[in-house]
Formats: C-alpha cells, sequence, structure tokens
C-alpha cells in the first residue's frame, strides 16, 4: 500500500536524495576544525505579528528563529494549576530524534526559570526555527537557542525570575540562572567526561561565556527600552 | 404612569477607538478608512508592500572561493538553492532540495511509433506539457500550531506546482542527468571525466549505461508571521529560488557501469541490471538554466464596492439620518493591491490574481467575482499594475 503523505505534494517515491562520495581526502582536516568561538550575534526581537513574541539570533552561518505563542488556553480538560510548556524545534539539518531530545532538556530547563504558577490553565509554545549550515554539533548551538528563548519571552511579556543563559565549551553546554551560581542544565554531545577537573575547567569557561551572553542580552534589552520611550 | 418620562432611555451613540472597532466590525473599520482615502494599513489604494529578496544565503557553498570555510556535507539533505523574502511584515524562506530519479518515461524521440500516427496525435498535447517539469512544492505556515497541514496550505502548494509547470519555465531537458565517470588511473589516482569534450563524450559514452536519470527538485516554502494571503509571496520567492539553483554535477564509478545480475524467477532467467548508484560531485555544479522569458512574478489585487453609509465625511454632513441616503450616491469601485491584514482578507470577496513576465506575457490571470461590481477600467488597471510589479521584483531580484 501507498504509505506516501497524501496532503503534500512530496514529488515520486522512487527518487533518490542527492548523494555526495564520502571526501577521504579532507576528513582529517574536519577532524581537526577548530569550533567557532562565541560570536556576539545580530538580535532582533519583534518581528513576527502573528504570534506574542519572537527573537531572530544571527551570525555567520547561524539563524535561530524563536516564536512564543502564550499564555494561551490549552486543549486539555484537566485544571493545571502551573503553566504548560512545549518546544518545538524544526531543522533539516539533525535528526529528529536528537531534536526532540534536546527539545524535552529545554522544556526542563525553562520550567526552572519561567514563572510557571502565574499562568495558571494556560500553555506556552516556543517554536524554535534553525536555519544553518551545519558546523558542528547540536550542544555548539544551545547557547544561541536559549538565547532566542530568552529574549522571545520577554518580547512576549512572560515573567521570568532571571535572565539565564548557556554557555558550551569541550561539548558540553551548561545552562546558568542567578549570575552563575545555579546550573539549571547540562546537554552533552557525546564523549565522556574523563576526569572531573578538566570538567571544572569547561564549567567554568561555560560560565563566563554566560556572564557575556548576560550582558548582551541585558544591554540589548536597555536599549531596546530606549527607544521605545523616545518613539 | 407617571415615570414614563424616566423609563424612556435616551440613546447616546456609541463610539469606539479605532483599534477596537478594527477588530469587532472589520469591514466598516475597512469602509471608513477607504472612504479616507487610505488602507487601514495605512497604504494607498495602488500601493505595494516593500518587498526585499535575498537568494543563495542558506545555500550549501559548492562553489566556495574562500578556503578556510570547509563545510562538510550535510547528509545529502543540503539546500540547492534558497531565498528569502520580506514582504511588510511576512517573511518566506525558500529551501530547493534535490534527487534524482531514474528516467524509465521515454521522449517522443525514443518511441517506435513512426506508423501509428493516431496514437501520436492522442499523446502530442500529453507530450506537449510533459516537456516542462516542475518542483514539488511543500508550503508551511507557521501559526504556532502543530499536526496536519492546513487547507490553505495544501491549496497553495497545489497551485504552486500547476502554475509552475504550465508556465514552461522549467524544462525537462535541463534536469536531465549527463553523469560522468569516475575512473581510476592506472597510477592508482582517481580523477572524474564529464562528456565536456568530444574526446571525453567518447569515453564515457563507451562506459556510460543506457539508463537516464533526471534530477527532482523539491522546494520546502516556509511562511513566518502570516497577515494576509500569501500566495504571490510564495511564488516570487520560489521563483527566486530557482534562479540560485546550482546542480551539483554527478558521476558514477567505472566499476559499476556494466554490473550486471542473472536472477531466476519462476523458471525463467531474467538478467537485472545493477541500480547505480549516481554520486554527486561536492566540487562541481552548474546553474540551473530557466527559461528567461518565461519567468514571471505574481501580485494580488481586491476590488471592492465603496459603502456610501460608511463614507465619514457623509456622516458629517447629514446627521439627519431619516432623510434617504441612496439617492444621487453612486457606489464607487476601487481596486486595491497586494491585499493584506485581517479586514482586507475578510471583508473583500473579489480578488483578481496575476502572473506576469515583466515583458507584459502573462502566465496566470484569475478573477474571483466575488459580488463586487468589477469593470473593464479596474481589469486594464490591475493588468498595468501587474506588470509594473513583475519588473520591479525583476529587478530586485537582479540585484541580489
Amino acid at each position: 500500500m501507498n504509505v506516501q503523505d497524501r496532503r503534500r505534494i512530496l514529488g515520486p517515491i522512487e527518487a533518490k536524495p542527492l548523494a555526495f562520495p564520502e571526501t577521504k581526502s579532507t576528513s582529517n582536516e574536519e577532524t581537526t576544525v577548530v569550533l567557532p568561538e562565541f560570536q556576539a550575534p545580530s538580535i532582533q526581537t519583534n518581528l513576527l505579528k502573528n504570534c506574542n513574541g519572537s527573537c531572530i539570533i544571527e551570525n555567520e552561518n547561524t539563524s535561530i528563529l524563536s516564536s512564543i505563542y502564550g499564555p494561551r488556553s490549552t486543549r486539555s480538560n484537566l485544571f493545571e494549576s502551573r503553566c504548560l510548556i512545549n518546544v518545538t524545534i524544526k531543522s533539516a539539518v539533525f535528526p529528529t530524534s536528537e531534536l526532540k531530545e534536546l527539545s524535552s532538556f529545554l522544556i526542563n530547563v525553562l520550567e526552572s526559570f519561567v514563572c510557571l504558577e502565574l499562568y495558571p490553565k494556560a500553555g506556552i509554545d516556543v517554536f524554535i526555527n534553525l536555519n544553518i549550515e551545519q558546523v558542528s554539533d547540536l550542544s555548539w548551538y544551545i547557547p544561541y537557542i536559549m538565547m532566542s528563548i530568552v529574549l522571545g519571552l520577554v518580547d512576549a511579556g512572560i515573567e521570568i525570575s532571571d535572565l539565564p543563559g548557556c554557555g558550551f565549551n569541550d561539548n558540553n553546554a551548561i545552562c546558568f540562572t542567578k549570575n552563575g551560581s545555579e546550573v539549571i542544565g547540562i546537554w552533552r554531545d557525546k564523549g565522556d567526561i574523563k576526569d572531573e577537573s578538566s570538567f571544572g575547567d569547561s564549567l567554568d569557561i561555560c560560565k563566563d561565556q554566560y556572564l557575556q551572553i548576560k550582558g548582551l542580552m541585558a544591554s540589548y534589552l536597555l536599549s531596546k527600552l530606549d527607544d521605545d520611550k523616545s518613539t | 404612569m407617571t415615570d414614563v418620562e424616566e423609563s424612556t432611555v435616551e440613546v447616546h451613540p456609541v463610539s469606539f477607538p479605532p483599534e477596537i472597532l478594527a477588530r469587532i466590525s472589520p469591514d466598516l473599520s475597512l469602509q471608513r478608512h477607504l472612504s479616507l482615502g487610505f488602507r487601514p494599513s495605512s497604504r494607498g489604494f495602488e500601493e505595494f508592500r516593500d518587498i526585499t529578496i535575498n537568494t543563495g544565503d542558506v545555500t550549501r557553498r559548492i562553489q566556495s572561493d574562500d578556503n578556510s570555510v570547509k563545510i562538510p556535507p550535510n547528509n545529502g539533505k543540503q539546500g540547492l538553492g534558497s531565498c528569502v523574502l520580506k514582504q511588510g511584515d511576512v517573511f518566506v524562506i525558500t529551501q530547493i532540495t534535490g534527487g534524482i530519479i531514474e528516467d524509465i518515461t521515454l521522449s517522443k524521440n525514443d518511441m517506435e511509433l513512426e506508423d501509428d500516427t493516431e496514437l501520436l496525435e492522442i499523446t502530442k498535447e500529453h507530450s506537449d506539457i510533459t516537456k516542462y517539469s516542475s518542483v514539488y512544492p511543500v508550503v508551511e505556515i507557521n501559526r504556532g500550531r502543530m499536526g496536519a497541514c492546513t487547507d490553505e496550505e495544501m491549496t497553495i502548494s497545489q497551485r504552486l506546482y500547476d502554475s509552475l509547470l504550465h508556465s514552461h519555465i522549467l524544462t525537462q531537458d535541463v534536469l536531465r542527468v549527463e553523469p560522468g565517470v569516475r575512473i581510476t588511473n592506472e597510477d592508482g589516482s582517481v580523477s572524474i571525466i564529464y562528456p565536456d569534450t568530444k574526446e571525453n563524450k567518447e569515453i564515457t559514452n563507451a562506459l556510460k549505461p543506457k539508463k537516464k536519470w533526471s534530477y527532482v527538485l523539491y522546494a520546502k516554502i516556509e511562511v513566518f508571521g502570516r497577515t494576509g494571503p500569501v500566495y504571490d509571496m510564495c511564488w516570487n520567492s520560489l521563483i527566486a529560488a530557482l534562479q540560485s539553483v546550482k546542480l551539483p554535477r554527478t558521476f558514477i564509478d567505472e566499476r559499476a557501469t556494466d554490473l550486471k545480475m542473472t536472477v531466476r524467477a519462476r523458471g525463467r532467467n531474467a538478467v537485472v541490471m545493477e541500480t547505480y548508484n549516481l554520486l554527486c560531485d561536492p566540487n562541481e555544479s552548474t546553474n540551473l538554466q530557466l527559461r528567461e522569458n518565461s519567468i514571471s512574478y505574481a501580485s494580488t489585487y481586491g476590488i471592492i464596492d465603496l459603502d456610501p453609509e460608511a463614507d465619514i465625511t457623509n456622516l458629517e454632513n447629514n446627521d439627519d439620518v431619516d432623510e434617504p441616503m441612496d439617492e444621487g450616491l453612486e457606489t464607487k469601485t476601487v481596486l486595491l493591491a497586494d491585499i493584506d491584514g485581517e479586514a482586507e482578507e475578510t471583508s473583500i470577496k473579489s480578488t483578481i490574481s496575476i502572473t506576469a513576465c515583466p515583458n507584459g506575457r502573462f502566465k496566470q490571470f484569475s478573477v474571483v467575482g466575488g459580488g463586487a461590481k468589477i469593470t473593464k477600467e479596474l481589469l486594464m488597471r490591475s493588468i498595468t499594475l501587474s506588470k509594473q510589479r513583475s519588473r520591479d521584483i525583476t529587478l530586485k531580484v537582479q540585484t541580489v
């Protein structure tokens, strides 16, 4: 039986995706690729009109768009005293299973700083669109994704207890809050943590990056506030 | 019965601020705006939204001049071309990806049907359109909902597919794969020979299998921040993205060119040719050749009868409501270019959609009656505007 999705025009089933040969000569280069350092991205909020809040974070080859819908009513009939958060990540580059895992990770992180009690019986839906050329593993993008979600939430006027952020070092993406005194999430793509001291080092590096990101977000929000006042 | 006077209720006219009126009565709000000579978005009647187009931004850098940027292959999902279009507050991101399909449909030349003229005549009409090709579009309009695609997404996808096929922009020939052959030389080095020169052509012809392949193109069109009808934006974005498409060249490995397998099924022997693995060259690509004079851009128009009763100037002059209003007041019909916003989308039932080339050739023209008085002048005006708009967009795409 034809199990193809008939609602969409997906083309002939026999077609094969374009296959590129495995580049043996450049494989050495790839392994030694130095991951780009954290680059201060360009930020723009409030650019989509049909959602409550949105934010786009862009740098050279990354463009991460978050759109926040809510707080709005949920479909569930149960009485929920707290707000339900849902995160959906879309990307053509990463496999869906990885994206699902990341979205449940992000839900956990979000639940630790969004003031859920203020929005009973409501839901907040976060949609993330990754338009990227793949340069590295998913963890490298998490600081940018966190940034776009946090600024999107601010744009939507949803109350959060702090400006949390995330740093990246050595396959670890560590999310902080409260000026770096609290860790709210750790994501690791691959590899074991060999010794504790190296992890401690990368924790410190991530913390520095978090403080840098927090500074960026705060200065962006303050400058936006000034702009709004002047207009 | 003394409280008769007290019980009479004095009716005060209720007035709403403009933004609330726009929510509770979009059509009245629209009429009020139009009577003042502009639209709810404060655009003029025939004013289009500003449009910005960027192509090739998200594309995998197949021919990168900058050697420092090395991007590993994206597991065959990489984009061949792309376009980011912004019109007003709406973003449309189009990404073109590709695939390869074995060609089993015979072209006219391959058919051995010289005698059977009747059959040829029947198939003629069919084969005219099979000379042209289309892309497979999937439109996604982001509204913060999950699940199945909406009617609008399905309709736009189908319309894009049909329009592209019938506007003859893309021919089957340009999508035909001319595979090269990867040869391992005597010294062990590997080189790829493409049938570009005569000498190479002989080599590849000798090695090449008899099968034929074609590229298929897919378009993923994502709409962000939808504020009104989006068909024209999707079309323009698709056409702009197609112009940035670079098709990678493909090759077959020498060893795979004459693989044959004998299979035995129900007592019969049959020879099955191995399905060839066409590989794409990461370093070589060609631009997709579109039929330049068929490249066209879409625009939409709305037609609406002005309601004289909603005219603010009339309201101020004739406070006496009892006076018959419809005497001496002719309903005027106006043409609005580039419909956008909730009020215009819900209240305007008569629309014109035109896809035009900048040189004045038309690829699609559709009118939805919808009850408004569509005059010859309005139709002519919309045609003139669509040509101007098409020229304007062409310039924007070319300057990218």
